[in-house]
């Protein structure tokens, strides 16, 4: 099953890292809602369902951005992880 | 305390600590100066450099200061680029900060932030020239320094980073693969990541530029300010910076701000053209200008927002037009820039020829990087003469070029 990694002010509301039986990153979103309350649920997503501005979403290495979004599709081995859009250059 | 943080977004406020993100909506931090009085009389008679603005910059000790002698640095008027091209151009020249770049700038700011609170290394994720700027400060504040850089910079800039005896570490990939891995430093390994961890500091330098230029132009703005756009850190800290000085009382308007940035990594440009402060990232940059190749631009939307409040726009060069630019700097006026630099200037002459910049405007360029940071650019396709040291073979290899040569009797 895919791991979940969550960093930084998001993991306070979860457990740092977990395992989910997620097909992709948008029922991830979900299954982790369902574990660790709202609260993660609308630091991630705003009231429609995107993605916010200041959190980003790797699968693996690669941004989801420049993958299918949050549509993007999960396999079992896959590692996701969830941070803060931490600014640097 | 003379400042504090605060969110950018929401607005809480924060000490002034080792924080860079709002605890509640994640947004990035900024600082706040409460109740800063500058006289004009005063303050042309400091130091010229970038810490003559002291209460302007977020240190709470000179004490604290690592200073080498960054900024102040000559605001030279473009003769020939100006009359060819028919507005008044300035160059800011960077290029000769004491590690060829304006990152000195923020870096100073970053490193001295570092040494007050107490830090014993620092660490940086750069495109080369933050890394050579962070080691330079680290060997002057006597702290260990750690750079992460993509591992296909330009060889120049590994050789200045490893003078100053940092730690490199070069990494497969991106610029936005490093800063990823830099991010994880700061959040699982808590290292000082100047340029991340404590960001709201380390952006305040920049805004020095924007001071400087309001006194060399004895308290007047150009027209026009164009920034070379990476990050967009760099232009959205001038427009802090113009303001400052506005809201102080010591300016009476703002400069229209240009943000520049290259073809093959244009997402702030392609974001704008779109009407939108949405940025989509550009996956693999693709363009002789390395310094600002970062696809995934953290202060993009600020930047966007600095360029339409002040009535401004963002352009693009190509990497023929930012070459070409490289070799007019230098053949006209005696600056050589890297990459970065040639930017703002492809980028004027192209705006000057749509009339956006119109006619008899004034324009200040930043010229925020050096040209011995990028040698190969200009030495494609340089092969001089080689010759015996004998006057007549020196005779024949000029023979048929310039008379100025001969005007001896
Ligand atoms: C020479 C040079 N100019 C401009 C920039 C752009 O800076 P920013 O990331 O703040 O937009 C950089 C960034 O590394 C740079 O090295
Ligand atoms: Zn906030």
């Amino acid at each position: 099953m895919p791991k979940v990694k969550l960093y930084g002010h998001i993991a306070r509301y979860s457990s740092p890292e977990l395992t989910v039986a997620s097909r992709n990153v948008r029922e991830l979103l979900e299954d982790l809602c369902k574990l660790s309350g709202s609260r993660l649920g609308e630091l991630i997503l705003d009231s429609q369902g995107k993605l916010r501005e200041f959190i980003r979403i790797y699968v693996n290495q690669t941004d989801i951005r420049y993958l299918a979004g949050l549509e993007t599709e999960l396999s079992s081995d896959d590692v996701v992880t969830i941070m803060p859009a931490l600014a640097g250059g | 305390m003379r400042f504090h943080l605060e969110c950018r977004e929401c607005s809480t406020p924060y000490l002034p600590q080792k924080v860079a993100i709002c605890e509640n909506c994640l947004a990035p931090l900024d600082v706040v100066y409460e109740n800063v009085k500058i006289e004009k009389s005063e303050l042309e008679l400091r130091e010229k450099n970038m810490w003559r603005y002291f209460e302007l910059l977020p240190i709470s000790s000179k004490k604290s200061i690592v200073n080498l002698g960054t900024g102040f640095t000559p605001l030279l008027k473009a003769e020939k680029i100006s009359e060819s091209l028919g507005v008044s151009l300035y160059l800011k020249n960077d290029t000769v900060n004491p590690t060829l770049s304006f990152k000195d700038r923020p870096a100073g700011v970053a490193v001295s932030k570092a040494v007050e609170f107490g830090d014993k290394a620092v660490c940086c994720v750069s495109t080369g020239n933050l890394a050579a700027s962070v080691a330079a400060h680290a060997s002057k504040a006597g702290i260990e320094a750690y750079v992460i850089t993509p591992q296909n910079i330009e060889r120049e800039k590994f050789t200045q980073i490893a003078a100053y005896s940092a730690h490199v570490i070069a990494v497969k990939g991106t610029y936005d693969d490093a800063n990823r891995l830099a991010a994880l430093a700061s959040l699982e390994l808590g290292w000082n990541v100047v340029n991340i961890t404590s960001r709201p500091y380390y952006v305040e330098g920049s805004k020095t530029i924007a001071y400087e230029i309001c006194e060399q132009l004895a308290w007047n703005v150009p027209d026009f300010v164009v920034v070379p756009c990476a990050s967009g850190a760099l232009l959205r800290s001038i427009h802090r910076g113009f303001k400052e000085f506005y809201e102080a009382g010591l300016i009476y308007s703002l400069p229209r701000l240009v943000g520049a940035q290259a073809a093959g990594c244009a997402p702030l440009v392609k974001a704008f053209y779109r009407g939108t402060t949405e940025i989509e990232p550009v996956k693999e940059p693709d363009t002789v200008a390395k310094s600002i190749a970062i696809g995934d631009p953290a202060d993009g939307k600020y930047a966007i927002r600095s360029v339409l409040e002040t009535d401004g726009c963002m352009e693009e060069a190509d990497d023929r037009e930012i070459v070409e630019a490289i070799r007019l700097l230098a053949s006209k006026e005696g600056v050589f820039a890297e990459p970065a630099g040639g930017v703002t200037v492809a980028v004027t002459k192209k705006l000057v020829e749509l009339g956006f910049i119109e006619k008899g405007s004034s324009v200040a360029c930043c010229i925020t990087g050096n040209g011995i940071k990028a040698q190969e650019l200009v030495l494609e396709g340089f092969s001089p003469p080689v010759i015996e040291p004998d006057i007549k073979e020196l005779a024949r290899a000029v023979s048929g070029e310039v008379e100025e040569l001969h005007a001896k009797s």
